[in-house]
């Protein structure tokens, strides 16, 4: 059971990654005042974007169905956890890359 | 994205905002002490170790101090004798009888043995009713002052527990609020404006950590309300229609594991092998054990453990007293499993975290810190905008004085009970003393400091300062070493102290660091612009 909320969490983890390191309102954000267009990178397509969240979401849908209740707690409470360590790590670095650009 | 009309947009706001900031205060308190309590056996581990480590709670020789010990008490506190590990891997047993108090509540009074189970040597014994019992109890009193503050907020009963359950709905409120005034929640939770201006800064901080909160807040909020109801107001309320009143006649059909009366004297089965068999079901440690009407003919043992690896819902083991035969494995509420039970059940885990060892409690903490963060910014970011009326500034400050004194005068109170525990003062009374006198100079503080900024770096710095120092005052009070809990096996002493002063020198850094100021004037048209933006 562990093995599988680990890989619950490997997976879902990774799609939160790849959401918050190329989520467009972010970059956005993150571009506007920085001299350098090349500063971030390019926002994923909003049919990508959309996939890869329903993606993140399925793994925990997969364990619930499965009735592996403790197994899914772990992976509800570590994917919010990380996620918004990935949320604060991305906002932090835009700011880091849009202070390099501009410099 | 839920469409709503603008006015259903502003009044949700408004109960939003008002819900948060009314009970907001209140609220933070119970999520600040509550993510520390989540860590309570291993703060106790670390405040008041043995000089060696139990790995069981029961291990070999529990039978005979068991009876051993039942001979030094009246035979009338043979009634029942619970068992259960506390600070640092002592053993309490608590021998008592079910009676009336003085105040004619229903009530436990007897007599409690602490030993260490490496030795079976006694460290202290205790006597009168529950609460003397506890008063008495110096070993988890850090703990205990911590889950007092809360369960209850130090308020008496049943009046403490209503106002925490009332906290949990607001926070329930809060949370839908937030959804459905929160339009872009699932566009907006990667946005973290932090270049920018520092309001838009503040609110996406907020927005981002409530919204990747939202789960574990509901899920809190409403196990929470459920403990603080259940007992004020279910209980009474179900015994009040189903039972003309008697809650001992509820409490027993709900959760009695006794027999069919039979006084008559015999021997009680072997402790030990009835652990073994748990052991051997459960695949998990006991860490509770209840022993029904000792010594008589129908007497039971009734057995719990910590949560087997892939469970979520615990069960107790009863056993027939006389011959150690497994009787029932009865679940958490009536005597046949049923999904009322099992929903009872899950409260526990679901609220505690405790459900997957240290993994999912660190899982808890992280989580119960961005809901106390939540709630601060939420109050810094409403009352902030407001500062033009002279209620919400001195709101802000009171804001501000509760969001940063708060967490000082929690650090300090463990400095009494370490300097006091040798002493006869209950240690959760010492520990109160020195949270309202701390609390009382940082309100001195929070009034003689005019800027808002500098009083929340001062108040930062003094629990940075405090926090390096509590594990300085711990060994200086005759706490285990770090070299000698090391070589011991107990690896809550080192862990703790390390991360007292890690959050020590997180509190010093950030306290370092000037806040833009953002003035109420220029806060408000960019509150708005920001919010008809999210809307």
């Amino acid at each position: 059971m562990t093995v599988a909320a680990l890989l619950a969490i490997a997976v879902s983890g990774a799609l939160l990654v790849a959401l918050g390191a190329r989520d467009p309102k972010r970059l956005r954000s993150s571009r506007h005042g920085a001299n350098d267009a090349r500063a971030a990178s390019p926002p994923l397509p909003s049919a990508v974007r959309q996939a890869f969240g329903w993606l993140s979401l399925a793994p925990g849908i997969v364990l619930a169905l499965l009735g592996e209740w403790w197994a899914f707690l772990i992976w509800l409470g570590a994917i919010t956890a990380i996620g918004w360590t990935i949320a604060i790590t991305a906002g932090y670095s835009s700011v880091s890359v849009s202070h390099r650009s501009r410099s | 994205m839920i469409k709503l009309p603008q006015s259903d947009t502003k009044a949700l706001l408004a109960i939003h905002g008002w819900s948060g900031v009314l009970l907001g205060l209140l609220l933070y308190v119970v999520i600040c002490t509550g993510v520390a309590a989540v860590f309570a056996e291993e703060i106790n581990d670390w405040a008041s170790p043995l000089p060696h480590a139990n790995a069981h709670a029961f291990p070999a020789g529990i039978d005979a101090a068991t009876r051993r010990l039942a001979t030094q008490v009246d035979p009338q506190f043979h009634e029942e004798i619970a068992m259960f590990r506390s600070a640092g891997g002592r053993l309490n047993l608590r021998y008592h009888l079910h009676d009336t108090m003085p105040n004619g509540k229903p009530g436990e009074r007897g007599v409690e043995f602490e030993v260490d189970p490496a030795t079976w040597q006694p460290l202290a014994t205790r006597k009168g009713w529950d609460d003397e019992i506890a008063d008495q109890t110096k070993p988890s009193g850090v703990a205990a002052f911590l889950i007092n503050l809360h369960v209850r907020l130090h308020i008496p009963e049943p009046w403490g527990l209503f106002v925490t359950g009332v906290l949990g709905l607001a926070m329930m409120i809060a949370a839908v609020t937030g959804i459905l005034v929160h339009r872009h929640l699932l566009a907006d939770l990667f946005t973290l404006r932090l270049g920018r201006d520092a309001l838009l800064k503040r609110r996406d901080l907020h927005v981002v950590a409530g919204s990747w909160n939202l789960p574990f807040a509901l899920i809190l909020a409403f196990t929470g309300s459920f403990f603080s109801f259940a007992s004020s107001v279910g209980l009474p309320a179900i015994a009040m229609v189903t039972f003309g009143g008697d809650q001992a006649a509820l409490i027993d059909t709900l959760y009695s594991t006794a027999r069919p009366e039979n006084k008559a004297p015999a021997p009680l089965a072997n402790i030990e092998a009835m652990l073994a068999d748990v052991r051997h079901r459960n695949h998990a440690e006991p860490n509770y054990i209840s022993v029904s009407h000792y010594g008589r003919a129908d007497a039971t043992v009734s057995i719990n453990t910590v949560l087997p690896g892939d469970e979520l819902v615990y069960s107790t083991f009863v056993y027939d007293g006389t011959t150690g035969a497994l009787i029932r494995e009865q679940p958490p509420l009536g005597k046949v499993p049923s999904m009322g039970a099992s929903l009872v059940g899950i409260m526990y885990p679901l609220h505690f975290g405790n459900f997957a060892g240290l993994a999912s409690k660190t899982v808890w903490v992280a989580l119960g810190t961005a809901a106390a963060y939540v709630s601060l910014t939420g109050m810094l970011l409403w009352t902030r905008r407001r500062e033009e009326q002279l209620a919400w500034r001195r709101m802000s400050r009171v804001v501000h004085y509760v969001g940063y004194g708060l967490p000082l005068a929690l650090v300090c109170a463990p400095y009494a009970f370490f300097a006091l525990r040798s002493s006869d003062v209950p240690a959760i009374t010492v520990q109160d003393i020195a949270f309202l006198v701390v609390s009382a100079a940082a309100a001195v503080i929070a009034f003689a400091i005019q800027d808002l900024d500098r009083l929340r770096r001062v108040l930062l710095g003094c629990t940075g300062v405090m926090l390096l120092g509590l594990p300085v005052m711990r060994i200086a009070t005759g706490g285990l070493g770090w070299a000698d809990a090391w070589s011991a096996g107990i690896g809550a002493v080192p862990v703790v102290d390390i991360a007292l002063l890690a959050f020590g020198f997180i509190c010093l850094w950030t306290a370092r660091a000037r806040q833009a100021r953002v003035p109420a004037a220029a806060e408000g048209p960019a509150a708005i612009s920001t919010e008809a933006h999210s809307a």
